[in-house]
């Protein structure tokens, strides 16, 4: 260590020198565009201007819109936190046994991207043509009900909560099924030989201990969905249901000039949300006191459900069919079908939309190419960089520099993808550099929304990585590059390709970003499901999900099986 | 509940466990085992032999798969019966190793959580709180949370809530290993002394030896899932039932040897010649291997030569001033022996000195081919 120190102060490590300057690059490209749009819209020519504030006033129905917003978000938070806090406490603390379901539960959200299944979701409970309104109907009527109208519609409050709950759930349960992993169960041990019964252990002992992976978990729901667009515009469009996030793309893209005013200042109003949703947890985090006290004893005895097994089964697996197994059933028949019908009939199946996928340069081939070229190079780009900027934080903890940067890297999580997304149009789409619906502008914008978890995961790694072992090969002789590319980089492996799947999952589907940064010339996956959307072309906008789909989860089952081997 | 029931009455008790991709581990092989009020016994073992698992199945937080545990008369599991009585509802106090302070809850709260779980009431619960606050001496800490009080409190603060509803069978998981050797010297005074004021039967898991023979009436000898020997501490010492638990308990010497007998009387023929033995100490007949087994208090040495018959010339090999002995590393031939001896000035690394043992102070067991 203090040869080390010597060694930096006799000559400038070249090493560190790289990465500060990569971290410093990385920091801008997250900064300048944020600077420039608010500067842009609201000091166009070294003054305020309060135009953009005249234009939002004109805006139609701003109070119905923040109210749908907290209404719908609000309610799906607090239903998705119940089930998946239900759903982690039943797979770690008692014996209903489906470890298959407590490991695919939370990469849910990346075997199946939320546009899929919201369109899986329409196709099963659309008014008319829902398959389940159908089977329901000529059920109805096979037990003598007579005809009775659609019993579902997908289009509506209770089916756009409905949805997003689907997709907030992983997010709870991931975030209290590691809170429940990491609590010492002896806790609960000892309260059960204080002669306490599980339930009483449930509220006395369990919940407090593990109350703040709860909130984080809601809180977690509430930024996630305020932040949803996917969900809101397939399914809330439809419906009359306007929710913030919808408006602000479609301020961008659906008037020409974009009302990037407009856009910016419902962006705030995101931001101020999502603000307000971190205070929240500050607020009740501070009430209570949570320090845990490590334990040695990792054993747990499992709560004895009894009775109750079965249903807790059925309820987790129902889980599994309506966030996954009904929505793709849906989309595989539809994809296969001339055209979207209830009445599934064997004789006109048709693969028709798949060649039309893969016929070279149309429209959706080129659209998906693109998805995984980006995916590819902004998750491999997106770690590399993650993990010099990491390390480097790392090595310089407590110099402002490395604070800035560290405090650099979690904006684009707080202040939402629609924010960023307007900056990068505003900033990168004109002069002086004219990216407007190229790769590159989505590579950037891509690796800027994604830098967050990247270096979440990251820092993860690195942590388990271990000071002495740095220490260890720095004492050795080894100059900080080649610990960081002999051990470190080796060591933080498994972590970062955790990260990479994550990252290319997230890049390839997104479609926040796209719909807004893409265009005609450089179609991008998420803007060519729009698209079919918009068309309402339903067979082809099935199948190219279905492709999606079944890209995505590839790589995640390929990754993970891979790493879990490797452990 | 009368008084001649035993307070704890195990009677062949099976625990496996399934190894990932492995064999079955017998973590629990058949233990019989039964305590008295009063009884304080001491599961000693080397690590992973099954110490903790048979703790918890007497609490009920582990399953066993076969065999029959009563509490004070009453049974709390039976295989045959398929009888298994949830740990809430058997009244058993006990500590845990990580001491599991429920970290939102004051100290208070609890040491009385068991109480209000009787469905004690406040005022009676305030009552026995206090007095428990008062026997530890943290009646100060009385509002603090677990996370504000030092390990040493946070062990009392444990083993008040263990006792608190008055259980008499108490069981303790390595209580102390978390604590410094200062505060678990002292702690394990107090411990000794509640638990003969208070008498209730304790069941206690560790690993260090002082511990045990401090603490226990007796002490129970685990080695892969199976009780070796079970007596008093001195019993363990001084008359080690086999080879594993001489070797276990304490610090041995070991001679392996063949038993002969040439007609002048038994003896064993072990590297450092012939050792005569009375017929009575030899575990097996002429023509078998065994061990003979020594502590390292029980041999002597000095620079001249002694009188006595059994003598052997040795080269000190190391040397250690330990305070209240001396600690010798002496190499016979090809023999090492570890020697404790009291004496102001420790003998100087390359010492030639003569080592003797009396015949009464080395035990012989047969041979395991494993050790
Ligand atoms: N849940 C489990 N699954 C599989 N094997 C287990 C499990 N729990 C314990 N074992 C095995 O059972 C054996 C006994 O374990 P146990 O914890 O009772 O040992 P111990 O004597 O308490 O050890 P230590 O002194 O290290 O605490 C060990 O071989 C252990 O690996
Ligand atoms: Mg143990």
């Amino acid at each position: 260590m203090s040869r080390a120190i010597a060694s930096a102060r006799r000559a400038p490590d070249g090493f560190l020198v790289i990465s500060a300057a990569i971290s410093v690059f990385v920091a801008a490209l997250i900064i300048y565009p944020l600077g420039w749009v608010i500067f842009d819209v609201l000091f166009a020519d070294w003054r305020f201007d309060s135009a953009p504030f005249v234009a939002l006033s004109q805006e139609s129905g701003l109070g119905a819109l923040l109210l749908n917003t907290i209404i719908a978000i609000g309610a799906a938070s607090a239903v998705a936190l119940v089930i998946g806090s239900t759903f982690a406490w039943l797979s770690e603390r008692t014996d209903v046994g489906m470890p298959f379901l407590g490991k695919m539960l939370p990469v849910i959200p990346l075997l199946i991207p939320p546009i899929a299944g919201a369109i899986g979701w329409v196709l099963l409970a659309a008014p008319r043509a829902g398959f389940l309104n159908s089977w329901l109907s000529s059920l109805a009527s096979l037990v003598g009900f007579g005809q009775v109208g659609p019993l579902l519609n997908i289009f509506s409050w209770p089916g756009l909560i409905f949805v997003y709950v689907i997709y907030l759930t992983p997010h709870v349960y991931l975030s209290v099924a590691a809170g429940l992993r990491n609590l010492d169960p002896s806790l609960e041990e000892a309260a059960r030989m204080s002669g306490a019964r599980p339930l009483t252990i449930l509220r006395d002992v369990t919940l407090p201990a593990v109350a703040p992976a709860v909130v984080s978990g809601g809180v977690l729901a509430l930024i996630t969905g305020f932040a949803l667009f996917s969900v809101p515009v397939i399914v809330g469009g439809q419906g009359g249901i306007e929710v913030l996030s919808v408006r602000i793309v479609h301020s961008m893209i659906a008037s020409y000039p974009p009302k990037t005013g407009v856009a910016l200042l419902l962006g705030m109003a995101i931001v101020v949300l999502i603000g307000s949703s971190w205070m929240l947890q500050r607020a009740i985090l501070r009430a209570g006191r949570f320090a845990t006290i490590g334990g040695r004893g990792m054993r747990s005895a499992k709560v004895k459900l009894g009775a109750w097994r079965w249903p807790a089964r059925i309820v987790m697996t129902s889980y599994l069919l309506i966030s996954s197994v009904l929505p793709l059933a849906a989309l595989a028949i539809v994809s296969v079908q001339p055209f979207w019908t209830a009445n599934i009939s064997f004789q006109h199946l048709t693969f028709k939309h798949y060649a039309a996928l893969f016929s070279s340069n149309s429209f959706a081939s080129t659209g998906l190419r693109n998805s995984v070229l980006l995916g590819v190079a902004g998750a491999t780009l997106g770690m590399l960089i993650a993990a010099v900027i990491s390390f480097y934080i790392a090595r310089n903890r407590g110099s402002r520099l490395a604070g800035l940067i560290d405090a650099a890297t979690k904006l684009p999580a707080a202040v939402s993808h629609l924010v960023i997304g307007i900056a990068f149009i505003s900033a990168f789409a004109g002069a002086p550099f004219h990216l407007h619906g190229t790769l590159a502008i989505l590579l950037m914008a891509y690796l800027v929304l994604y830098i967050p978890q990247a270096s979440l995961t990251a820092s993860a790694a690195l942590a388990q990585v271990g000071k002495e072992l740095v220490e260890a090969s720095l004492i050795a002789g080894a100059s900080t590059a080649s610990t960081f590319m002999r051990v470190t980089l080796p060591l933080m492996m498994s972590g970062l390709t955790a990260g990479w799947t994550m990252l290319f999952v997230l890049t390839a589907g997104d479609i926040t970003a796209s719909a807004m940064l893409a265009g005609n010339r450089n179609p991008v996956a998420g803007f060519v499901i729009l698209d079919l959307w918009t068309n309402g072309s339903f067979p082809p906008l099935a199948a190219f999900a279905m492709i999606l789909t079944a890209l995505l989860s590839t790589v995640v089952i390929v990754t993970m099986a891979w790493t879990w081997r490797r452990l | 509940m009368t008084a001649a029931q035993p307070q704890l009455d195990i009677e062949v008790l099976a625990k496996s466990f399934h190894r990932n991709k492995g064999r079955d581990v017998r973590a629990v092989d058949n233990v019989s085992l039964r305590m008295e009020k009063g009884d304080f016994v001491v599961l000693l073992g080397p690590s992973g032999c099954g110490k903790t698992t048979l703790l918890r199945c007497v609490a009920g937080l582990e399953s066993p798969d076969s065999g029959r545990i009563s509490l004070g008369g009453e049974t709390v599991y039976d295989s045959a019966l398929g009888l298994e009585i949830p740990p809430e509802r058997r009244n058993i106090g006990m500590v845990f190793q990580s001491y599991a302070l429920w970290p939102h809850m004051t100290v208070a709260a609890n040491i009385g959580y068991p109480l209000k779980m009787a469905g004690a009431g406040r005022a009676e619960t305030d009552a026995r709180v206090k007095r428990m606050l008062d026997m530890m001496r943290i009646s100060e800490l009385a509002n603090q949370y677990p996370g504000q009080i030092s390990g040493g409190q946070q062990q009392r603060v444990a083993l008040a809530r263990a006792l608190a509803r008055g259980d008499d069978m108490i069981l303790f998981d390595e209580p102390l290993s978390n604590v410094d050797a200062k505060v678990r010297e002292h702690l394990r005074l107090e411990l000794l002394a509640m638990q003969r004021e208070l008498g209730f039967a304790a069941l206690y898991v560790t690993h260090d030896q002082e511990e045990a023979m401090s603490l226990a009436t007796r002490i129970a000898v685990v080695a892969d899932g199976v009780i070796h020997q079970i007596g008093t501490p001195q019993e363990v010492y001084r008359t080690p039932r086999n080879l594993k638990v001489a070797k276990f308990i304490g610090s041995a010497n070991q001679l392996d040897g063949t038993v002969v007998n040439d007609g002048t009387g038994p003896a064993v023929e072990t590297p450092l010649g012939r050792i005569a033995l009375k017929e009575a100490a030899l575990p097996s007949a002429v023509g078998s291997r065994v061990s003979l087994i020594s502590r390292p208090e029980r041999w002597r040495i000095s620079m001249d030569r002694p009188h006595a018959a059994a003598a052997w010339p040795g080269k000190v090999r190391a040397s250690a001033f330990l305070g209240p002995y001396n600690q010798y590393l002496v190499d016979l031939g090809e023999t090492e022996l570890q020697i404790w001896q009291q004496g102001s000035h420790p003998l100087p690394i390359g010492s030639e000195v003569w080592c003797q043992i009396s015949a009464d102070d080395l035990t012989a067991f047969v041979s395991d081919s494993a050790a």
